[in-house]
């Protein structure tokens, strides 16, 4: 699991690689294997729970990390379901901007679901959680919608950091190591996204 | 000797000076919907921008407090304080002020961009706490958790002791 970046070897034929993103990667947490291994797991065990269900149930997935891991959950679920994808804009920081002592504003909604989950088994879906803030503003809001039931799937969970510990977290991938991480979706500045394993982010990288 | 047979000159009169004062400075105060109304002027001005009115320790403390206010999560900046050592006469020898507590959570969140290694004091109070306060929840955030964490915002963490006048830095 935690093998080093393999930067000699060669990509298979047809295959993509990724030595352009490899300096700043201290090395390989997830392999795409060990991925696609637990999410499969996952969902078998989302089948199960949610087998008499029927048609009520609702996966979304909060954008824009969660996007692998959701088209690859989605298709590892195996029952009828509505799918969506929610979108809120990140905390962004305005260093130079003026009065010092500014308002950060509030977090908002830039794509809201288009399906509707009053009375409905409810399935949030996201990357990471680390301190849960995200989590916790739309878990609040979709318990205004009144929905039948609300529980939260993530392929990493941090519950070192976690701020909001009342999370309703019920499927867990992998307990998050002590890493900046990166791939399958994570990024740093938008950036490693489409690494197919997930990594650990150089420190000189991040730490500025 | 009754007191009503002396003359009026000698009969001790009351010292109402000071209720007279008392009673001229119940009248200078402002009536008590004007008080309340200017308590809630200040709330509200404390809510619409609290940072015109605390004084964070650290600028790495006014970027969490932004990111909490973002995510609409109340939080109060050092709010209590806890003793945990006296001295034998009783007073307090050392206390702990966590930085944040957030009502929502039940939750204390102490910050700290002090190197790994250099942080064993703080972990030595946080054990005491903890010893003496089981039922306090306080989650404490080191240096490389606030790297990673705000550094996802583009925030930089730097290491930046304030040392308090008189005081050493903890």
């Amino acid at each position: 699991m935690s093998e080093p970046l393999p930067l000699t070897a060669r990509a298979a034929p047809g295959d993509l690689h990724y030595f352009s993103l490899a300096p700043q990667i201290a090395k390989v947490l997830y392999t795409r294997e060990d991925i696609a291994a637990r999410v499969k797991d996952m969902g078998r065990q989302i089948t199960a729970d949610y087998a008499g269900v029927g048609r009520d149930l609702v996966v979304f997935g909060i954008l824009k990390g969660v996007l692998p891991f959701l088209a690859d959950l989605l298709r590892s679920i195996d029952l009828p379901l509505q799918s969506d994808v929610m979108t809120i804009a990140g905390y962004k920081p305005h260093f130079d901007e003026e009065p010092p002592r500014r308002l950060p504003g509030v977090v908002c909604i830039t794509k809201d679901l288009d399906i509707a989950v009053s009375g409905r088994h409810v399935l949030i879906v996201e990357d990471m959680i680390d301190t849960g803030l995200t989590l916790n503003f739309i878990a609040k809001m979709i318990r205004m919608r009144q929905p039948a039931s609300l529980a939260i799937v993530t392929l990493f969970n941090r519950e070192a950091n976690r701020l909001a510990w009342n999370l309703p977290v019920r499927y867990s991938g992998f307990e998050a190591p002590d890493d900046f991480l990166v791939g399958y979706g994570l990024d740093y500045r938008e950036q490693f996204r489409n690494l197919p394993y997930v990594g650990s982010l150089k420190k000189e990288v991040y730490a500025l | 000797m009754s007191l009503t047979l002396l003359p009026p000159t000698i009969v001790e009169q009351p010292d109402n000076h000071s209720a007279r004062k008392f009673t001229a400075r119940i009248t200078r105060v402002r009536p008590i919907s004007s008080l309340t109304r200017t308590r809630e002027m200040r709330n509200k001005k404390w809510r619409a921008n609290p940072y015109k009115f605390v004084r964070f320790a650290h600028p790495v403390e006014a970027e969490f407090a932004r990111v909490l206010t973002y995510y609409r999560v109340r939080w109060l900046y050092e709010p209590h304080q806890f003793p945990l050592d006296w001295h034998p006469d009783g007073t307090v020898a050392r206390m702990f002020s966590p930085d944040f507590y957030l009502p929502e959570f039940n939750l204390y969140a102490e910050l700290t961009t002090q190197k790994q290694t250099l942080v064993t004091r703080k972990n030595a109070k946080l054990r005491r706490l903890r010893e003496l306060y089981p039922d306090i929840n306080i989650r404490l955030f080191y240096r490389k958790d606030l790297q990673r964490m705000l550094g996802r915002f583009g925030i930089s963490v730097t290491s930046h002791t304030v040392t308090p006048p008189g005081g050493l830095a903890v």
